[in-house]
């Protein structure tokens, strides 16, 4: 897939598949941090460095296995970078980074890497669902490849070395979103929070920090890298997983049972603007998406497709939107491409 | 009076901005609601919270910035100051050099100090089996000496998986 087709496609095609769990967890996600030895960590890496580095990884993706576009940074335009930021394949800190840079995706999405991120190479993979296993695998085998070409940092009592010792050892990152809508509705979601952070997981909202968690959406993962193998970590956060998927799954029962016309108003008020708003904004349609979901998950609705409701996320976010104009839009111009797009897709949906 | 964007029945006192993507958000919200939305106030950036955990275990943690104050590490440059207020090591031998300070804080943090997981199966060049093997017995000696038999059991699961693999080509 070119560069060209990555920023103007908002589903990835691994998306298209429905996985375990999916009326609650929309996504697994497992990140490698590696680092090359001889070499000085990004922070303290000389320009030739840099330069030598983006080569020397380009030429082992080049040699794995897969079908993968390997890009430098310097070569992509902001827009798309945005893009692919917000299709989680490369990281907001990624995006402000000021080295030399570079990244590689695989044909389906389902496999990215970034060079000079916080570490030299920072691998990703996705499954749909609640699905950490294959995520891991799939980043395991990534780094099997470029281990064939490449030496990496690592000593026998730390395991691999990384930039921030937070992610010493196995540098291994598992995360799951879900989506907890029940939980924020019978506001029984601060106490699980509290719960999950003595249990040794971070929580984060997806969409805003710090006083919100727009859409409803959270990020949940491991806090410890070093001391475990990968698969005890990921078995961690996939247990703790399944048990947020079994109180969300609890709380919306309890709220069907107790206010179903204030779930079914909520839910038909979203389509309704859904598929009708002429100007929507980033906030609104996310909030609407969101309650839309919940009709879905909950089957009081039977479209769209969670396939469509992932797109219908990328497809609100503004660099998605100036990419499509292929201009950098105004604001008026935003709400009202938003609107439009997301009508289409969801008409595109009915027929 | 401006209404609570929330319960719409309050008056609105306190105003809440978030950043999505590039659009600024803003809301007004009343004091009871505002509070409500305080559960989420501890959930930020997970590598951000790691790095304050670390930032106070390094401040907490017999840590003597007085006897410490030069340490700069040799092969990068880095000082021990910088890494205070980045979070981030400048190289791989900063471990060797700060290990006297970062050690007890990495245990800490971490599920204990030793590595359990992949390693690359081709091992560098830096690191040949042999000296690898060396380094892991008499380390393994210490701990039996501590009598720290946990730590021991993971140390000669290693030792044996290496020898092991010394029998076969590399």
């Amino acid at each position: 897939m070119s560069m060209n087709e990555h920023a103007t496609r908002a589903l990835p095609p691994w998306m298209e598949a429905d996985g375990p769990l999916q009326d609650v967890i929309l996504s697994s996600r497992a990140r490698l941090a590696r680092n090359v030895s001889g070499l000085h960590f990004p922070d303290r890496m000389t320009q030739a460095d840099q330069a030598a580095l983006i080569e020397q990884v380009g030429s082992a993706v080049a040699k794995m296995g897969g079908s993968w576009g390997y890009f430098p940074v310097s070569e992509v335009a902001p827009v798309d970078l945005q893009v692919l930021m917000e299709k989680h394949l490369v990281s907001p800190q990624f995006l402000q980074g000021e080295l030399q840079r570079a990244l590689a995706i695989r044909q389906d999405e389902a496999a990215a890497l970034m060079v000079n991120e916080e570490d030299h190479v920072r691998i990703q993979a996705f499954s749909p669902g609640l699905d950490v296993e294959p995520a891991l695998a799939t980043a395991l085998e990534v780094d099997d490849g470029l281990e064939n070409e490449l030496d990496w940092a690592v000593d026998s009592r730390r395991g691999y070395l990384t930039a921030c010792p937070t992610n010493l050892g196995t540098g291994l990152r598992i995360s799951v979103m879900a989506h907890l809508p029940g939980l924020v509705l019978s506001e029984s979601i601060g106490h699980l929070l509290q719960a999950l952070a003595q249990a040794g997981v971070a929580v984060r909202g997806i969409y805003g920090e710090g006083t919100s968690a727009l859409g409803e959406l959270f990020q949940i993962s491991n806090q410890v890298t070093l001391g475990e193998d990968e698969q005890a970590l990921a078995e961690g956060v996939r247990k703790v997983a399944e048990q947020v998927v079994e109180q969300e799954r609890q709380a919306r029962k309890r709220l069907a049972a107790e206010q179903m016309p204030r779930i079914q108003d909520r839910v038909w008020r979203a389509k309704g603007i859904l598929e009708n708003a002429r100007l929507l904004s980033a906030d609104e349609a996310i909030a609407q998406i969101s309650a839309l979901r919940l009709g879905v998950e909950m089957g009081l609705l039977k479209s769209p497709s969670y396939a469509t409701l992932s797109a219908l996320q990328v497809v609100s976010l503004p660099g998605f939107l100036d990419r499509t104009a292929a201009q950098d839009l105004s604001r008026e111009g935003r709400l009202q491409l938003r609107a439009s797009l997301i009508r289409e897709r969801l008409t595109r949906e009915d027929g | 009076m401006m209404l609570c964007d929330d319960c719409q029945q309050r008056p609105a006192s306190v105003q809440v901005t978030t950043l999505i993507g590039q659009e600024m958000r803003t809301e007004h919200l009343c004091a009871e609601c505002a509070k409500e939305r305080g559960a989420f106030q501890f959930m930020g950036n997970p590598s951000l919270m790691m790095h304050n955990l670390m930032s106070a275990l390094l401040g907490l943690g017999g840590v003597q910035p007085t006897v410490q104050d030069g340490a700069v590490c040799s092969a990068c440059g880095l000082s021990f100051h910088q890494f205070q207020a980045t979070g981030r090591l400048g190289c791989a031998q900063c471990y060797e050099q700060f290990s006297e300070l970062l050690d007890p804080v990495i245990s800490r943090m971490q599920s204990g100090a030793w590595h359990r997981g992949k390693l690359p199966r081709r091992t560098g060049s830096r690191i040949g089996r042999e000296r690898e093997l060396k380094e892991l017995r008499e380390e393994l000696g210490q701990l039996v000496l501590k009598e720290s038999y946990e730590q021991a059991a993971v140390l000669r699961d290693r030792i044996r998986s290496l020898e092991a693999e010394g029998g076969q080509p590399s």
